[in-house]
C-alpha cells in the first residue's frame, strides 16, 4: 500500500479518538475526518493493492479501485461529510462517532476485493446503524435497534454461509460476479444476504421499522449506506438475475403504496427507500445490457443524494416542531423557507421531474426495461412514479407544509449547519439534473444516452399532471390519520407474542404433567431410601471417631479441673508447697 | 384557482403530446401501446389511480391503532 491510503481505515481509525478530543472540538474534527476521508477517495487511482497474510494464506490483493467501486465510494464519503456538517453542532460524540465509522465501513464495502475483508466492513455496517438508532434513547428505538439487529443476523449469516460454501467449493476469495454459478445453494444464500439488506419484500420490514426510530441525524446517515451498499453488492455480483427483474418492480409499487398510507414523516420516506432501491434491483436484473447496470449505479448515486436531502429537511421539521406526524403538523413553509424549498427540490428529485437528477438517475433502468422489451418492469416502475408523486410531492408536501395547521405547533430556529447541509445538497441535485453527460461519464461502463428526449420530458410532465390531478380527486381521501400500518414486520413482533404465549401455555402443562412426575418418581423411589441409609450410616458408625476424641478432651478437662477450685488460699498454698518441693529438690542434689 | 392552473397545464400536455409526438414525430416508444395517443396522460391518471386504490383498499386490512403493538 504504497500509493493507495484506504479513506475507510482513516475514517474508521481517526473516529475512535474522538471520544478524548476536547467538547466543542468534536465537531470540526469530524467535519475535518469526513473532508479528507472524501478528498482521499477522489485522489484514489484505480488499479489493485494490498496484500494480506492471514493463517498461512496469502490473500492479494484486498483493494480493488475501478470506476463502480469509485463512483459509490466518492458518493458514500460524500454524503459521509454532508452528515457530519448537519450534525456537527450536537453535543454527543456517539452518533458523530457512529457516522464517521458508518462512511468508513461503507468505503470498505465499496473498496473490497476479497469477501472476507468485505463481510467484515458489511457486518459493521449493522453494528453502525444500530449505534445511531439506540442513540435516540427511547424505549421504541432500543426496541427498534434489537429487531434491527436479530434480522440483520439472519442476513448476516445466510451471506457468510454462501460465502464459506463458495469458497470451499471453487477455492477463490475474490469478489466477483457470481452469475455463472447460478441457482447453486451458495448463489441463493449470498442473494438473501444481499436482499436483505437491500430491503427486498418480503426482508424490508426493518427498514421502515427501524430509521423513523433513530435521532433525526441518525436516520441522514442511515438511509444512504446499508441498502445502497447491498446495491453495490448486487451489481457486482449479480448482474442480469432475472429473478431482481421482478423483485425490484414490485418492490417500486409496494414501497409506495404504503408510502401513500403513512401518517409519520421518517417512514413515508423509509418506505420511498424501499420503492427507490425497487429501481435499482430491477435495474440490475435488468443488466445483461449495460444500460441497467450503469442505470443502477446511477440511480443509487443520485437517490443518495436527494434521500438524504429529503431526509434532512424532514430532520429540520423535527427538530424545529418536535413533531413527526402529518396529523401534528402543517402550514410549515411560511416558518422556515430554507427547510420547505429544500424539501421540494429532494420531492421533485425522487419523482423524477425534468431538470433534477431523479429524471437523469432513473431514465436508464425505465428505458433498459423498454430496450429489453420487458413490458411487466417498464409499467411497474411507471406506476412507481405515480405513486411516488402523489405520495411524497402531493401528499406529504401539502400536508406538512401548506394545508391548515393542526395543532398549535411552537417553531424553533434551525441551526446554520443544518441548512448549509441542505442547500449544498439542493444545488448537486439541479446541478446534476441540468448536465447529466458530465455525470454520465463517471458511471462504470460506457453508454451514449440522452435522457431528455421530447418523449421522454413529455410522458414525465403528463404523468406529473395527471397524478395531480388524482390527487385533488381523492384530497379528502387522502388525508393523513393518526394510524399505523401492518408490514411483514407484524410476523416476528406480534408472531413473538403468540409463540411465547404458546410456550407459556404448553411448557408448564408438559412440565408438570411429566416432568415434575419423573422427578417425584425418581426422588420418591431413589433418592430419599438412598439418603436415609446415608444417614444411618453416618451416625452408627461415622460419629464414634469425634465422640472418642471429644470424650477424651472432656476426660482431660475434668480431671484439669479439681485443681481450680477458685479460692486464693488454695493457689497459694500451691505455689508453697511447688517453692518447697524445688528447695528439697535443690538442697537434696 | 389552483386547481384551473392545473387542468389548463394538464391539457396543455395532452395538445403538446399529441402534437409533437403524434403528428411530428419526434419521439419514439419502446412498446405498440405507446402509440396511443397522449399515452403518457392515460399512463399517469390510471397510474396514480392504481395505487390509490389499491392502498386505500388495502389499508382496511393494514391500517391499525397506534398503541397495536404496546
Amino acid at each position: 500500500m504504497t500509493d493507495f491510503i484506504h479513506p475507510g481505515l482513516v475514517l474508521i481509525f481517526a473516529s475512535l479518538i474522538l471520544p478524548v478530543i476536547p467538547k466543542n472540538l468534536r465537531g470540526p474534527y469530524s467535519v475535518l475526518i469526513a473532508t479528507l476521508g472524501f478528498s482521499l477517495t477522489l485522489m484514489a487511482e484505480q488499479g489493485f493493492y494490498g496484500s494480506v497474510n492471514l493463517f498461512g494464506v496469502n490473500i492479494s490483493p484486498i483493494v480493488r479501485v475501478d470506476s463502480l467501486s469509485l463512483l459509490f465510494a466518492s458518493i458514500f464519503s460524500f454524503i459521509g461529510l454532508i452528515g457530519i456538517i448537519y450534525c456537527c453542532h450536537i453535543d454527543d460524540w456517539i452518533q458523530q462517532m457512529a457516522g464517521l465509522l458508518y462512511t468508513g465501513a461503507s468505503l470498505g464495502v465499496s473498496f473490497a476485493a476479497d469477501l472476507l475483508s468485505f463481510y467484515l466492513f458489511w457486518e459493521m455496517l449493522s453494528f453502525c446503524a444500530v449505534l445511531l438508532i439506540w442513540s435516540q434513547r427511547t424505549k421504541e428505538a432500543i426496541d427498534a435497534g434489537y429487531r434491527y439487529i436479530l434480522v440483520h443476523i439472519v442476513g448476516g449469516l445466510s451471506l457468510f454461509v454462501g460465502i464459506v460454501i463458495f469458497i470451499y467449493k471453487t477455492g477463490s476469495i475474490e469478489f466477483s460476479s457470481f452469475m455463472s454459478y447460478s441457482n447453486e445453494a451458495f448463489w441463493w444464500f449470498i442473494l438473501v444476504g444481499f436482499a436483505l439488506c437491500a430491503a427486498v419484500p418480503p426482508f424490508h420490514a426493518w427498514l421502515p421499522d427501524s430509521y423513523p426510530s433513530a435521532t433525526i441525524y441518525g436516520s441522514v446517515f442511515l438511509n444512504p449506506f446499508t441498502t445502497k451498499a447491498a446495491v453495490y453488492a448486487l451489481i457486482r455480483g449479480f448482474p442480469g438475475a432475472e429473478i431482481l427483474i421482478y423483485f425490484g418492480s414490485i418492490m417500486a409499487v409496494y414501497g409506495v403504496i404504503y408510502a401513500l398510507l403513512e401518517n409519520n414523516l421518517r417512514r413515508l420516506l423509509s418506505y420511498h427507500i424501499v420503492s427507490q432501491v425497487g429501481y435499482m434491483v430491477a435495474g440490475v436484473g435488468l443488466g445483461v445490457i449495460s444500460l441497467g447496470l450503469n442505470g443502477s449505479a446511477s440511480h443509487a448515486f443520485n437517490h443518495i443524494l436527494y434521500k438524504c436531502l429529503l431526509f434532512m429537511s424532514a430532520g429540520a421539521v423535527i427538530y424545529a416542531t418536535g413533531k413527526e406526524k402529518m396529523t401534528e403538523l402543517g402550514s410549515f413553509a411560511k416558518y422556515a423557507p430554507v427547510t420547505a424549498i429544500s424539501f421540494f427540490i429532494g420531492a421533485f428529485s425522487i419523482a423524477g421531474f425534468p431538470l433534477t437528477n431523479g429524471f437523469i438517475g432513473k431514465a436508464p433502468v425505465v428505458s433498459a426495461a423498454g430496450e429489453i422489451k420487458n413490458f411487466f418492469a417498464y409499467l411497474m416502475l411507471n406506476v412507481a412514479t405515480c405513486g411516488t408523486i402523489i405520495s411524497i410531492v402531493c401528499k406529504m408536501g401539502y400536508y406538512t407544509f401548506f394545508s391548515d395547521k393542526k395543532t398549535d405547533y411552537s417553531v424553533r430556529q434551525t441551526p446554520l449547519n443544518m441548512k448549509i447541509a441542505m442547500v449544498i445538497t439542493s444545488g448537486l441535485c439541479i446541478l446534476i439534473g441540468i448536465f447529466p453527460k458530465t455525470f454520465y461519464q463517471y458511471l462504470p461502463y460506457p453508454m451514449d444516452y440522452e435522457p431528455y428526449t421530447a418523449q421522454h420530458i413529455l410522458d414525465t410532465l403528463a404523468i406529473f399532471g395527471f397524478t395531480g390531478v388524482v390527487f385533488l380527486i381523492f384530497l379528502k381521501k387522502l388525508k393523513p390519520k393518526p394510524y399505523i400500518n401492518l408490514d411483514m414486520d407484524w410476523f416476528y413482533r406480534k408472531g413473538a407474542i403468540l409463540t411465547v404465549n404458546y410456550f407459556n401455555k404448553t411448557v408448564p402443562s408438559v412440565e408438570y404433567g411429566l416432568v415434575n412426575r419423573i422427578w417425584r418418581w425418581i426422588i420418591e423411589l431413589v433418592v430419599l431410601p438412598l439418603s436415609h441409609k446415608v444417614s444411618n450410616y453416618e451416625r452408627v458408625k461415622m460419629s464414634r471417631i469425634p465422640n472418642f476424641f471429644s470424650n477424651l478432651a472432656k476426660n482431660f478437662s475434668d480431671s484439669l479441673a479439681i485443681f481450680h477450685t477458685g479460692r486464693i488460699q488454695d493457689y497459694a498454698m500451691y505455689m508453697l508447697s511447688f517453692l518447697g518441693l524445688a528447695l528439697l529438690i535443690y538442697l537434696l542434689f | 384557482m389552483y386547481r384551473r392552473i392545473l387542468y389548463i397545464v394538464c391539457v396543455t400536455i395532452v395538445l403538446l403530446e399529441i402534437v409533437l409526438l403524434k403528428l411530428m414525430h419526434l419521439g419514439h416508444g419502446y412498446f405498440k401501446i405507446e402509440e396511443i395517443p397522449a399515452f403518457g396522460a392515460i399512463l399517469g391518471f390510471l397510474g396514480s389511480l392504481f395505487v390509490v386504490i389499491v392502498a386505500k383498499s388495502l389499508s382496511k386490512v393494514i391500517t391499525k391503532r397506534e398503541d397495536y403493538y404496546d
